[in-house]
């Protein structure tokens, strides 16, 4: 019998084993079904809304053909395109059924129309589970982050402890050059772990979607493939310097909790410090006070206009046009007043994003994380583009429909039917990043490889 | 808020969630902070000295087994409330009722993940098997179990979607409740009824704003409409909670976290409460604005304006939130937390038992 086939052998008849395998098996299924039925019933979801705004859109359509041959009137305050809305879907990445990522709480479709814009127009997130929302999802990031290393931890950490308390370090240096097993004895052990993980990860992302880009696939699994080496590289090179089983493992779970929970407290607390974002509600006041304050230079302006051109003044309560005009100038108002806190927030969030990525090598598993939500399509920069996308869109469609509403006119059928579509960026993760940060836990895992000394062999 | 809805309360900004792989929290360094570090201090209490044979020494200079168990159960009581104490003293600057509230569920807690750990340390051959087993129990308790509970408890009591949500909203506001009365026959039914009221045969010779009443009368459906839809809605994250605690024989920390999201005022209950309260009062300035309305806008209707004194008197937001007392004890996860308590200190007795049969002679 071969030696690889022989440690096979023994981690079959190693029952602790066979059951850490199992149960590593049987949650990776459960993580990919609930990543599979997250991006389902959100995409279901889209599909409804699509619908309904359709079945809306072509009743409106209707209206103005109506209007056009005389059989309906138009609105009297802006006419008839004021009510129409724009469908704006985010879309839903293959890949985020293995990380759920923002996807749980952030607004993925958008009504846009003339009176709301990106921000105005999200609603109804909010009614997800708050207990979900606190608990976190289940998906293969989660088990694949968090899980593997202490999956990777009941594998190894009493070999070769296990065999020195048992007596059977003897026999077995009689038998065989010691280090050489217990390096195949890891490396088939990580082996066994990563496998499951690889076909369930394929499995789930062809399950949503046969025609994936197997690319991002890899790129989101290969730095997890480094995570794993890394770990069972901590876990050789503590082994190997430890005495007894117990010890080892001590050792272990100081380390997963350091680098999972601590190092990522405190790195959070200090850049929140360093560079603080503001609170959404505080960017939210600080737009409402920015259009308060536009909406009353707007009247003064207005005021000081018609008191210095009374000639010129005009009802805006009797004349749809004026009103449309004046609502239009008062629109952009608004719209220009809440660009600086916007921009003044988004710089905020990139000073804390480049402080994150800074000290991101501080913290791998952070830079794990971010890496596994940007490679699924479903991290904070995938929202961002998508809003940005969603308020150009937003630009053109205003555009389009006040063309006709300034001339005076309602909008017509051929123009109804001209007014822009909303395409949807194709959220695309950072590879260079990816690669960045296999290539970091690879070298830092063949180090730690190359560090375990296996002294404890030698007594 | 608005008026014509009920929005729901938004949620925490996203950002402030950046980058956080695990919670980070005060609760969390005690839901699964403590239990590591009694596991870590407990686990070799008993099976260390049995396995380098110091137990029968200890016998031999008049030491019971009891008061041994006693002297390494007492410190690490000691050493939860080293852990529990600052934190509890904390949240009684803040609330002592609240305070009281989470020191008794910490500290139910603590004395559980002690009497766990005792026991295993009592039944294990050596201090690897005990630490070993009872880190897997840690996992399984603190890590696994409650993203696993939640994730099934969220599948079998499912929320509708927010787009399914919506629509019904909508269908319900234009169809009613049942589905059966159109906003234009309940318009009409109304009028019909108000006309009698007045003894007049046409809307113009109300002495009141007709479309006052029926604004309001329109805020009183969509109230049945709203109240009808987030029912069913806060039904389902009852039944969620309910699924959720269900799983609780595989983790006192599914009940732990129910109980000290309750006494820290953070969980469902009272942000239904801060919910309700907000709604109704949205519901009472829509009142007090359409009867204003209906009282003054003859002849105006919608041109109508009303002056600065009226704003003056409109019902003011002035929210007090719950007390500790105010809402329901969620006395099933107090009930299960017990059970835990009871479950675990029947298992100690056991072990204990054993443990004094194989060191007597």
């Amino acid at each position: 019998m071969s030696t690889w086939r022989q440690e096979w052998y023994l981690l079959i008849r190693d029952r602790g084993a066979v059951v850490v395998l199992l149960a590593w098996c049987l949650l990776l299924i459960y993580a990919g079904a609930i990543g599979f039925s997250s991006v389902q019933a959100l995409r279901a979801d889209q599909a409804q809304f699509v619908k309904s705004e359709s079945a809306r859109s072509e009743r409106g359509r209707g209206r103005i053909q109506a209007i056009e041959a005389g059989t309906a009137e138009a609105d009297p305050y802006v006419g008839f395109p004021s009510m129409q809305r724009s469908p704006v879907n985010m879309g839903i990445p293959t890949l985020a059924a293995l990380d759920v990522g923002i996807f749980d709480r952030s607004n993925t479709m958008l009504r846009i129309s003339l009176f709301s814009g990106p921000a105005q127009a999200g609603k109804g997130r909010e009614l997800q589970s708050p207990l979900l929302l606190t608990a976190g999802r289940f998906d293969l990031g989660f088990v694949a982050i968090v899980l593997l290393p202490l999956a990777l931890m009941a594998l190894l950490y009493a070999q070769p402890g296990a065999d020195r308390e048992a007596g059977r370090f003897p026999l077995l240096a009689a038998q065989r050059a010691l280090p050489e097993v217990y390096r195949r004895r890891h490396a088939l052990r990580l082996l066994a772990l990563l496998l499951p993980l690889i076909v369930v990860s394929a499995v789930t992302v062809a399950a949503v979607d046969g025609s994936t880009d197997w690319l991002s696939w890899l790129l989101w699994l290969l730095p997890l493939l480094a995570w794993a080496a890394l770990w069972s590289g901590a876990c050789a090179w503590l082994v190997s310097r430890t005495g007894s089983a117990g010890g080892a493992l001590a050792w272990l779970v100081a380390l997963w909790v350091a680098l999972l929970w601590v190092i990522p407290a405190v790195l959070d607390s200090a850049v929140e410090r360093i560079a603080p974002t503001p609170s959404a509600l505080a960017l939210l006041s600080s737009e409402r006070r920015a259009a308060q304050e536009a909406q009353v230079r707007r009247t003064e302006l207005f005021g000081n206009y018609v008191s210095d051109h009374p000639e010129l003044s005009i009802n805006t309560e009797a004349d749809a046009l004026a009103w449309t005009r004046s609502y239009y100038v008062q629109q952009r108002f608004i719209a220009d007043a809440m660009e600086q806190p916007r921009i003044a927030a988004a710089a905020q969030r990139q000073a804390q994003q480049r402080w994150r990525q800074r000290l991101s090598w501080l913290s791998p598993t952070q830079a794990l994380s971010a890496n596994s939500e940007g490679m699924a399509g479903s991290d904070q920069t995938a929202l961002d583009q998508f809003l940005q996308s969603a308020e150009a869109h937003k630009q053109r469609w205003d555009e389009a429909l006040f063309r006709s509403l300034l001339a005076g006119q309602g909008l017509s059928v051929a123009e109804f039917d001209r007014l822009p579509a909303y395409s949807a960026p194709d959220p695309k993760g950072d590879a260079m990043n990816a690669l960045g940060l296999l290539i970091q836990l690879s070298l830092l895992a063949g180090l730690l490889w190359y560090g375990a000394r296996w002294r404890v062999l030698a007594g | 808020m608005e008026a014509h809805y009920q929005n729901p309360a938004a949620l925490r900004p996203i950002e402030s969630a950046a980058g956080e792989v695990l919670p980070q929290s005060a609760a969390a360094l005690l839901q699964w902070g403590l239990p590591l570090l009694l596991i870590v201090a407990g686990a070799g209490l008993w099976a260390a000295e049995r396995e380098s044979q110091r137990l029968p020494l200890q016998w031999v200079q008049g030491a019971s087994a009891g008061a041994l168990l006693l002297g390494k159960a007492l410190m690490l009581v000691l050493l939860a409330v080293l852990l529990i104490l600052p934190l509890t003293l904390l949240a009684a600057m803040a609330d002592p009722a609240r305070a009281a509230w989470l020191a008794l569920t910490y500290g139910l807690y603590a004395l559980i993940w002690i009497a766990l750990t005792l026991t295993l340390s009592l039944l294990s051959r050596n201090a690897r098997t005990a630490l070993a087993g009872l880190l897997g129990l840690w996992l399984l308790a603190t890590i696994i179990g409650p993203r696993l509970a939640t994730n099934a408890a969220v599948q079998l009591a499912p929320l509708p979607s927010p787009e399914a949500f919506w629509a019904e909203v909508r269908v319900s506001q234009s169809q009613g409740i049942d589905g059966h009365s159109s906003g234009d026959q309940r318009r009409t039914e109304l009028l019909q009824r108000t006309l009698a009221e007045y003894g007049v045969s046409k809307e113009e010779d109300l002495p009141i704003s007709f479309a006052g009443i029926a604004m309001q009368a329109g805020e009183e459906h969509a109230n049945t409409v709203y109240d009808h839809h987030y029912g069913e809605y806060w039904v389902q994250i009852a039944a969620q909670d309910g699924w959720r605690l269900a799983w609780a024989p595989i983790s006192p920390l599914l009940a732990v976290d129910q109980l000290s999201q309750w006494a820290a005022g953070s969980d469902w209950r009272n942000h239904r409460h801060f919910t309700d309260r907000a709604e109704a009062h949205r519901r009472e300035l829509q009142r007090f604005l359409n009867a204003d309305f209906t009282e003054n806008a003859k002849g105006q209707d919608f041109a109508y304006q009303a002056e600065p004194a009226l704003w003056a008197k409109a019902p003011r937001w002035d929210y007090q939130p719950a007390a500790a007392g105010d809402l329901s004890r969620p006395g099933g996860a107090l009930a299960v937390l017990l059970g835990w308590l009871g479950a675990a200190a029947i298992m100690l007795g056991f072990a204990y038992q054993r443990a004094q049969h194989e060191v007597l002679p």
